[in-house]
């Protein structure tokens, strides 16, 4: 497909369209839910009085200012080593703080890599148990020692989860979210369920968290290894993946090197597969993998237009999934298969049973 | 905006603030679905924001100037909503040429009248998600909503100048969007 030649001095798009696709995007109207939800957040939120805005200002200003001088102290009393200079010297000469990335471990490839257990050989092994006591899930969610986005898994019998109604609301769900408690008295933490996700075929057995804020989010079912460990990937298979379940997995996250990706044919797709909360994600040169070793395999793409292998035992994720980048990063992930595109929409891109994952995030072992 | 209304509301009057969020709700919610493209992250951003006005109501001296508060506090909760998400929506282009495609992508050619339509706003679409947020805002207030040059400063917080300026520049970047989807 040819693209339309471009006068460089002809506007791209002309006002009238520019206006006529404001408007088509913002044609929507919100779920009937959502002033309710709003009302009902605002009915346990408080408004914040001035003096308390200003006193954690302060005190944020205060613990920088701490910082600085802790780490300024720590730099100056640093003990000079054996044969070297005590002062890195950068760009501009003594005095300045060279600031670098740690290389954790050694391993067996070339690649710098920032992970929790780097492996000396470069091959991905499982770093442990990735599955939480309750307790000790509620008590450090409670502490707010997990941040936003982190995934954790553990196991749940009959009883642990205590539906509550009206909403409890301390969260961002964007529709009035089945919800539940976790724990008890001061510890108890809310368990919800995004509106926008499939309901979990089950709240018992071993399941999938997303943190968010102190708050969990209800995933699904995880498979893990049978000693509760990430399952470690290797180029001779790939996790069996079902549909609305999740896999922990350990390897390495990285996007693929730059090399010449294949020529796109064709329109533009219209329809793209779904991720969390229906978000639209893509499967796009340049590639996102986790992979089974650090080390990309050889990648060769000269004339643009064939193909990219991908890597033996890999999985296929989204683009620029959430903390990937050109450095492979080992750890262990939370996955699940991108079967099919939702009913009813179009869909340009036809996803392939067992090649195509959603990465949801880093599962945080206790 | 109802200034009585506003003035409850700035009181700690949560009746006064539900019906401010009944009589907005829709409008809000329209212009942050233009500004995100997503109907989740627009929920996310207009909930975001109307907790944070009802949490800061205390910063607003002056109710006659509810809107242009309330509009920074929307354009930052855009932000902070396209921030959290934790997958980045992207581009996608049929692959493959006839050869074996990575990862097995299938392109599915999108003939006939409906799928040009689909094309045109998809390709709007992806080089608008290319734009910075403060940049959507600038261009949805301005050809969407059709404010003012006067009434964008308020609500960004810039001069009348600066606004010109901004615009001019958000513009051109989406022009130059457009064209690398068109390559």
């Amino acid at each position: 497909m040819t693209p339309p030649p471009t006068d460089p001095t002809t506007p791209a798009i002309s006002e009238d369209e520019l206006a006529e696709h404001l408007r088509r995007r913002g044609s929507g109207t919100p779920p009937p839910g959502l002033a309710a939800a709003i009302a009902e957040r605002v009915a346990v939120e408080r408004a914040e009085p001035r003096w308390r805005r200003a006193i954690a200002w302060k005190s944020a200003v205060a613990v920088a200012a701490a910082v600085v001088i802790v780490v300024g102290a720590a730099f100056v009393a640093r003990p000079t080593p054996p044969g070297g200079s005590a002062s890195p010297s950068g760009p501009t000469g003594s005095g300045s703080v060279a600031v670098t990335s740690p290389s954790i471990g050694p391993t067996a490839s070339s690649e710098p890599s920032v992970g929790a257990s780097p492996s000396a050989s470069g091959v991905a092994v499982s770093s442990g148990t990735i599955v939480w006591g309750v307790d000790d899930l509620v008590a450090r969610l409670a502490a707010g020692s997990l941040r936003t986005g982190d995934v954790v898994v553990t196991d749940l019998v009959d009883g642990d989860l205590s539906p509550f109604w009206p909403v409890g609301v301390a969260h961002s769900c964007p529709q009035l979210c089945p919800m539940w408690k976790l724990g008890s008295g001061e510890a108890a933490i809310t368990i919800y369920q995004s509106m926008l996700e499939p309901a979990p075929t089950t709240t018992t057995g071993r399941l999938g968290f997303l943190v968010d804020d102190r708050s969990l989010r209800l995933l699904g079912p995880v498979t893990t290894s049978s000693d509760g460990g990430a399952v470690a990937l290797t180029p001779a298979a790939v996790p069996p993946g079902r549909p609305g379940t999740f896999t922990a997995v350990h390897g390495w996250l990285r996007d693929g090197p730059l090399v010449p990706c294949p020529a796109p044919i064709g329109p533009q797709a219209s329809g793209l597969p779904v991720g969390l909360d229906q978000q639209r994600i893509g499967f796009r040169c340049p590639w996102t993998w986790i992979q089974p070793t650090a080390a990309f395999p050889g990648v060769t793409n000269a004339d643009g237009s064939g193909s990219i292998g991908l890597p033996a035992g890999g999985l296929f994720v989204q683009n620029g999934a959430d903390g990937s980048s050109q450095t492979a990063r080992e750890g262990d992930f939370l996955v699940r298969p991108v079967l099919a595109c939702p009913p009813g929409v179009y869909c340009a891109f036809v996803p392939v049973e067992g090649r195509h994952w959603d990465l949801i995030g880093d599962a945080v072992g206790p | 905006m109802d200034r009585p209304l506003v003035e409850r509301a700035r009181q700690g009057d949560r009746e006064a603030f539900d019906a401010i969020v009944r009589g907005k709700v829709d409008a809000v919610y329209a212009t942050a679905l233009a500004i995100v493209g997503h109907e989740a992250d627009a929920q996310d951003a207009v909930q975001e924001a109307f907790i944070a006005a009802w949490r800061s109501f205390g910063t607003l001296r002056d109710p006659d100037r509810f809107e242009a508060w309330f509009g920074r506090i929307l354009v930052n909760a855009c932000r902070m909503s396209l921030r959290r998400r934790r997958v980045r929506q992207i581009e996608v282009v049929g692959l493959g040429g006839g050869r074996t495609s990575p990862g097995g992508v299938e392109p599915v050619a999108s003939d006939g009248p409906l799928g040009d339509v689909t094309a045109s706003a998809d390709r709007f679409d992806r080089a608008f998600a290319r734009l910075s947020v403060d940049d959507r805002a600038l261009l949805v207030f301005r050809h969407r909503d059709d404010l003012s040059v006067t009434d964008i400063g308020t609500r960004l917080g810039i001069p009348d100048g600066t606004v010109k300026s901004r615009l001019f520049a958000a513009r051109r970047a989406l022009e130059r969007a457009l064209e690398r989807e068109d390559r």
